[in-house]
């Protein structure tokens, strides 16, 4: 059962986040293929637009890992594209963002975990990537360093589902809140309730703006802590 | 209300995935190849661009160095060609100058055998008209020592003209 208060049931035989998820892949799908159906070394319209979006997330990953960033570019593009249009599907009457869903939101989050720790033993070996959770410490201070890093290893995945999470289910339970005032107080046939719908109706459309702003800011801040890690994980430097 | 299903949480990861997978292969990985494509030609024409630039600079300097070069070679050139005048005007005339004093000399000498000549003949014949001038003007009475006396005498006078003249 859902927390937000859908206006549509969808009355699946599973559950309709799976059904938004398939949804959201399907537009980033129609997107990318009207955006590189005619590609050309010069280009224009949706071709120029997914390059935009595109080159923005390759900079940032460049900039912060080097040049081996190019090997978990479609991780990233994918992260930032599925949240992002997950998060505006919310936006949409009738629908709602499969990221106001724990389930999804843990599913990225250990998706960005489980790649982290494989490409990191990958690029540095099973040996150096265990020891560098012990830190450059004294030997006897190494268990309690491992138990740190540990610690802060399990949190990073608590931290990018639950903020994830929090942000987009705070976003449309409000929407949801703001919409069912309307529906209680307008047809109620008291005027004072029916002035009262005004104040949800006006401030409706400033929340869809600001949703609009929350949903590009959380993608990308998951995109950005994606990268943070990994780029951590997969660099030789000592205290990463 | 704050609930994780795991059949859920899988099903959402092999979705993402899948679609990850997808949409790289078919359209964002073309895509991403054709910008570092791009990129890669972008930056080898401007690399080409500045070698280009570095050779017309190159050339540049080349050709105003030959310029110079070539304007100082003229320049002796026509500073020899100038000496090289100067010099063949000065034999020229030079010898103009000689010429001239050699056919001056020689028309001197010329003139001075000529006047010799014209004396001579002159005196010559002086000497007839004036004989017969004489023998006109005193009639045949005249004796010869007088006659060679005369004749003497007229003949020094026009040695005297000769030396004057």
């Amino acid at each position: 059962m859902s927390a937000v208060p859908e206006s549509v049931e969808f009355h699946l035989p599973f559950d309709s986040s799976i059904l938004m998820s398939a949804l959201t892949v399907g537009l980033i799908a129609l997107v990318s293929w009207v955006g590189t159906r005619k590609l050309s070394m010069i280009p224009r319209g949706g071709q120029n637009f997914l390059e935009w979006i595109l080159g923005i997330i390759y900079q940032f990953a460049d900039d912060m890992i080097g040049p081996q960033a190019r090997r978990y570019y479609p991780l990233f593009a994918m992260l930032f594209f599925f949240i992002l249009v997950s998060n505006l599907m919310g936006l949409i009457p009738g629908l709602f963002s499969s990221t106001s869903r724990l389930s999804t939101t843990v599913g990225l989050a250990m998706v960005v975990f489980f790649s982290t720790h494989y490409f990191g033993i990958k690029e540095r070996g099973i040996g150096a990537y265990i020891k560098h959770w012990f830190g450059p410490v004294p030997v006897w201070l190494k268990p309690f360093m491992f138990l740190i890093e540990l610690i802060g290893e399990l949190a990073r995945p608590l931290s990018l589902s639950f903020r994830l999470f929090g942000n987009i289910l705070a976003k449309e339970i409000l929407l949801g809140v703001l919409c069912m005032l309307v529906v209680i107080f307008l047809p109620s046939g008291n005027i004072i309730q029916q002035v009262l719908a005004l104040v949800p109706l006006i401030l409706r459309p400033l929340i869809i703006l600001l949703g609009i702003l929350v949903s590009i800011i959380q993608a990308f801040v998951f995109m950005i802590l994606a990268m943070v890690y990994i780029g951590g994980a997969v660099q030789a430097q000592e205290g990463h | 209300m704050i609930e994780i299903s795991w059949p859920l949480l899988l099903t959402q990861i092999i979705t993402f995935l899948i679609a990850m997978i997808i949409v790289w292969k078919l359209f964002w990985g073309p895509l991403t190849r054709m910008m570092q494509e791009r990129s890669r030609k972008i930056s080898g024409d401007i690399q080409r661009a500045e070698s280009g630039r570095r050779k017309i600079e190159m050339l540049e300097a080349e050709y105003h160095r030959r310029i110079a070069e070539i304007e100082e070679e003229a320049r002796k050139a026509l500073n020899a060609a100038v000496h090289q005048g100067n010099l063949a005007r000065e034999q020229i005339i030079q010898e103009a100058r000689e010429e001239s004093q050699r056919i001056l000399e020689k028309n001197r000498e010329y003139l001075a055998q000529e006047r010799k000549k014209v004396i001579g003949e002159l005196r010559g014949q002086l000497t007839d008209i004036s004989l017969i001038a004489v023998e006109k003007l005193i009639g045949q009475g005249l004796e010869q020592s007088v006659q060679q006396r005369l004749m003497a005498e007229f003949l020094h006078e026009i040695k005297g003209w000769d030396k004057a003249g």
